[in-house]
């Protein structure tokens, strides 16, 4: 293998792993879209009684 | 309406429905009514507290808020609780006897690419019932811990969201003056619901209690951390625009009624209407001209609580849990009452100064007649079929009570005292004791029946449309003509 062809190869190496890490890795503070489910004062309720 | 296996159904729901992550609170107040249990009630109320944790473990709660009615049963059982289900139960604020904190003060989670901090804070519950515990525990205001917890997790957190079972008005100045707190969801000691309302830069909310609802934020939180419902530029150019395309249909009527331009310019009303489209379309270029990055940069939500109506689907792996608790409940009732049976300095007593149907029955038989082909005369039964005879929590809507009387209602040692002639809901639980009246037929003071008796039992989670006028038309019993002199 020539040295041209394996600079070549190294080369797209460098790229996949810097895309590879670009993906992976979060942006601090990106938005976010959520759902929140809450509850609050079940007051010991288990089950309508009847 | 409630029930916790509806709440799983819908909780499951939702995440089926929605392509974003759902993240899950309780702000407390779960595992008991009040804060404070009477002893001959701890049993069955500590049976249905391990239920309510199990079917949390089940529905995967990310944190729960501890309120003062979570202590009920003592810190020890709480604690029990927590390790045994792996509850994440927070508290900044609790200490046990060797002053330090049995639950954590806040745990940081991962929304997205959001870092959300979800912080807990133990409201103070009335003295009187703070004191059956006395010294197992004690609470540090909010004023001295939330500025160290607050430090602590704005470092890593985006959001921050407090589980608080303060008041509201103490969670409005803890939102004035901790503007980093972006969510506070209430418990406790409000038990009424709260539409979502922003206080500064938090917004403040809480569902209705006894477990009927279940609250849904759909929130889309941007890097500013600022909630913009409603206050921000976007809002007002959205206003502009609505009142503009008014405005312009105004125009256009007019100027097809007056198809004389000349004429038209002389028209007051045209005349102020173009006035008013000339200040609108400038007002609308100077808002599209303004600065955009701050604006678009505010979060907003959408808010709605979903009623868990009693035609919901039921979780079937909660519902199992519900089923098995409820049954545990009744054997542990049963339990109790042949255990008071069996001592003699405590006497079954038929209760509070109630006859039973058959002594009124022995005069008003055409009354009687027609309650015994009722719903009401069945009551107790619909409890023996269920196998919650025993359960004192649902014993009080299906025996002859005067529901209206708390006293009587609440009352410890109410399986003993309901003997089988108080078994249904005979006429004593609308018209109320009626021993001396058969002691005495010419005493008849009995309070008129209203609306406020039926409702204590006929509430929205048993009787979900239960309209008085409607049902006492059914439930009447026939006038007393011949029997005159007695109830």
């Amino acid at each position: 293998m020539n040295r041209r062809k394996l600079e070549n190869q190294s080369g797209k190496f460098l790229l996949l792993v810097l895309a590879l890490g670009i993906s992976l890795c979060p942006l601090p503070g990106a938005a976010t879209e959520f759902v929140l489910l809450f509850s609050n004062d079940n007051h010991g309720e288990i089950e309508p009684c009847g | 309406m409630g029930g916790l296996s509806r709440k799983a159904y819908m909780i499951k729901q939702v995440e089926s429905e929605v392509d974003k992550p759902v993240l899950r609170l309780d702000a407390g107040a779960l595992f008991f009514e009040r804060p404070g249990v009477p002893d001959a009630l701890l049993e069955a109320r500590t049976i249905q507290a391990r239920g309510i944790s199990r079917a949390m473990q089940a529905m995967q709660y990310a944190a729960i808020g501890t309120a003062p009615h979570d202590l009920a049963a003592g810190l020890e059982f709480l604690h029990r609780q927590s390790r045994e289900f792996s509850l994440p139960l927070l508290s900044a604020n609790l200490r046990n006897q060797e002053g330090t904190s049995p639950f954590p003060a806040s745990l940081l989670t991962k929304i997205g690419e959001t870092s959300v901090a979800i912080i807990g804070l133990t409201g103070e519950s009335a003295p009187n019932e703070a004191d059956r515990r006395s010294g197992e525990y004690r609470l540090l205001s909010w004023e001295e811990v939330l500025p160290d917890t607050l430090q602590d997790v704005a470092k890593h957190a985006e959001m921050i969201i407090l589980l608080s079972s303060y008041p509201e008005k103490i969670n409005r100045v803890i939102a004035g003056r901790f503007p980093d707190i972006h969510l506070i969801i209430q418990s406790g000691a409000s038990p009424a619901g709260k539409a979502p309302e922003i206080v500064g830069n938090t917004l403040i909310t809480q569902v209705a209690a006894r477990g009927k609802y279940l609250g849904r934020l759909d929130i889309d939180w941007k890097k500013s951390r600022r909630w913009g419902q409603e206050q921000g530029g976007h809002a007002k150019l959205r206003q502009a625009r609505d009142e503009l395309d008014r405005i312009n249909w105004r125009l256009g009527r007019l100027e097809k009624r007056w198809p004389n331009k000349e004429e038209l310019a002389l028209i007051n009303e045209y005349q102020t209407l173009r006035k008013d489209q000339q200040r609108l379309t400038m007002q609308i270029a100077e808002l599209e001209a303004a600065p955009r990055d701050e604006e678009e940069e505010l979060s907003s939500f959408r808010a709605v609580f979903i009623p868990l109506q009693v035609a919901l689907t039921e979780d079937p792996e909660v519902q199992k849990i519900v089923i098995q608790t409820k049954q545990e409940i009744n054997q542990a009732g049963k339990k109790r009452l042949s255990d008071a049976a069996q001592q003699p300095e405590q006497p079954v007593r038929k209760g509070r100064g109630m006859s039973g149907w058959q002594e009124c029955g022995a005069c008003h038989i055409e009354q009687t007649a027609f309650w015994q082909e009722s719903r009401h005369a069945g009551a107790w039964q619909t409890l023996v079929r269920a196998r919650q005879q025993f359960n004192q929590e649902c014993l009080r809507c299906h025996v002859t009570l005067p529901s209206y009387d708390q006293e009587v209602v609440h009352s410890e040692n109410l399986l003993a005292e309901v003997t089988p002639d108080l078994q249904q809901v005979g006429c004593e639980a609308c018209h109320g004791p009626g021993e001396q009246h058969v002691a005495n037929p010419e005493r008849t003071h009995f309070p008129p029946v209203t609306a406020r008796i039926c409702l204590n039992c006929h509430t929205p989670e048993h009787d979900n449309d239960f309209d008085f006028e409607r049902k006492t038309r059914i439930i009447r019993c026939p006038p007393m003509v011949k029997n005159k002199g007695a109830a």
